[in-house]
């Protein structure tokens, strides 16, 4: 059964059709939530409400996109309404918290030395690093960004998703990159000092 | 910990503000030799550069998984938000959809009725000619005198007689 079969079937408040609708996007919603979300505690409360509105508005679905596209808009837009009201505290608590490991240290600075050619950079370690840096990036740049990279979103989808023009994606993702690589430079200690080209 | 200071003299600080564009190929060996020459002879370096790619390439493959109460959770939601929607209207508030501007015209007419009802027993009491009469001011018990009120009540005395 495709999804907009199952979307048809939510419209008419088929919760059998519903609830396969759920367990085809849950895990994507969720991954999304989590990523976008200053607290990523609430990711399942937040994708939670987003199948809600799903479950609310779905007699609303024009047919103009695909019930993908339609599903993480609302999930975008979901994660941003909560983020703006939650930034106060994400300002001074949520990101900080967010960088630090399970024992309380940025992993930043706790990362091998790298002058020793045993410990060499763990790919775990360079995407962990890299997921503190994206958070860090300004909203708009970060959900463009996560849509990309993450979730594996083309850029037309991204348009549709976010709601602007193809151009606007390809220019804000080109400065996300910018910045990321801004943020991420200080985050990887000196491989080795004092070389010159 | 020590603050890095990108410099770009230096190829390591070259290479890790450089990371992303390496690692989707943005960045021409040709363009940038000793970019090559030094990711070559430099293993920390070429780690990084390595295991970066890997990590940039491989970001997309993890989902998170809900827990069991998820669906139940939104099934709760919906039952909630069932309860919170008003019934179907009867009668009584259908009707009432009609009588409410209606009486709330009543009661402002009526306010203005009731308003000027007491305003005409008012003036029915304590007419304004009465109320500016020598009478009335005699009703006073001692009046000073020499005051403005001792002033009043002889000069409508005066008038009183003199009309007589």
């Amino acid at each position: 059964m495709d999804d907009g079969e199952l979307l048809r079937r939510t419209a008419a408040k088929d919760l059998g059709g519903f609830e396969i609708l759920v367990s085809r996007f849950q895990s994507k919603v969720l991954s999304l939530c989590s990523r976008l979300l200053s607290h990523p505690q609430n990711a399942e409360d937040v994708a939670q409400d987003v199948f809600f509105q799903v479950y609310k508005a779905a007699e609303a679905f024009r047919g103009d996109c695909t019930v993908s596209t339609w599903i993480y808009r609302i999930a975008v837009n979901r994660c941003r309404n909560f983020n703006r009201d939650n930034r106060k505290f994400g300002k001074w608590g949520g990101l900080r918290q967010g960088l630090r490991g399970e024992d309380g240290r940025d992993p930043a600075f706790i990362a091998p030395d790298r002058d020793d050619p045993a410990s060499a950079w763990s790919v775990d370690e360079a995407r962990g690093l890299i997921r503190k840096a994206v958070a860090s990036l300004p909203e708009k740049q970060k959900t463009m960004l996560i849509l990309h990279k993450f979730d594996d979103r083309s850029y037309q989808e991204i348009a549709e998703i976010m709601g602007v023009s193809l151009a606007s994606v390809e220019s804000c993702l080109h400065r996300a990159k910018r910045n990321l690589q801004k943020e991420l430079a200080p985050l990887f200690p000196e491989a080795c000092r004092g070389r010159k080209f | 910990m020590k603050k890095d200071k990108p410099d770009k003299n230096h190829a390591c600080a070259f290479i890790r503000s450089h990371l992303i564009s390496i690692a989707e190929g943005g960045i021409s060996w040709a363009s940038f030799p000793g970019v090559k020459g030094h990711l070559d002879s430099c293993p920390g370096c070429a780690s990084l550069v390595r295991q970066f790619s890997k990590a940039w390439d491989g970001l997309e493959p993890e989902e998170a998984q809900p827990s069991p109460d998820f669906f139940p959770g939104i099934f709760e939601m919906i039952e909630a938000d069932k309860r919170s929607l008003p019934g179907r209207p009867g009668v009584f508030s259908i009707a009432w959809r009609f009588l409410k501007p209606a009486a709330v015209a009543a009661i402002f007419l009526g306010g203005i009725f009731a308003g000027h009802e007491l305003g005409k027993r008012d003036r029915a009491i304590l007419p304004p000619e009465t109320a500016f009469s020598g009478q009335a001011l005699k009703s006073f018990v001692n009046i000073p005198p020499g005051s403005v009120a001792d002033f009043y009540v002889s000069r409508q005395n005066s008038e009183k007689e003199g009309l007589e």
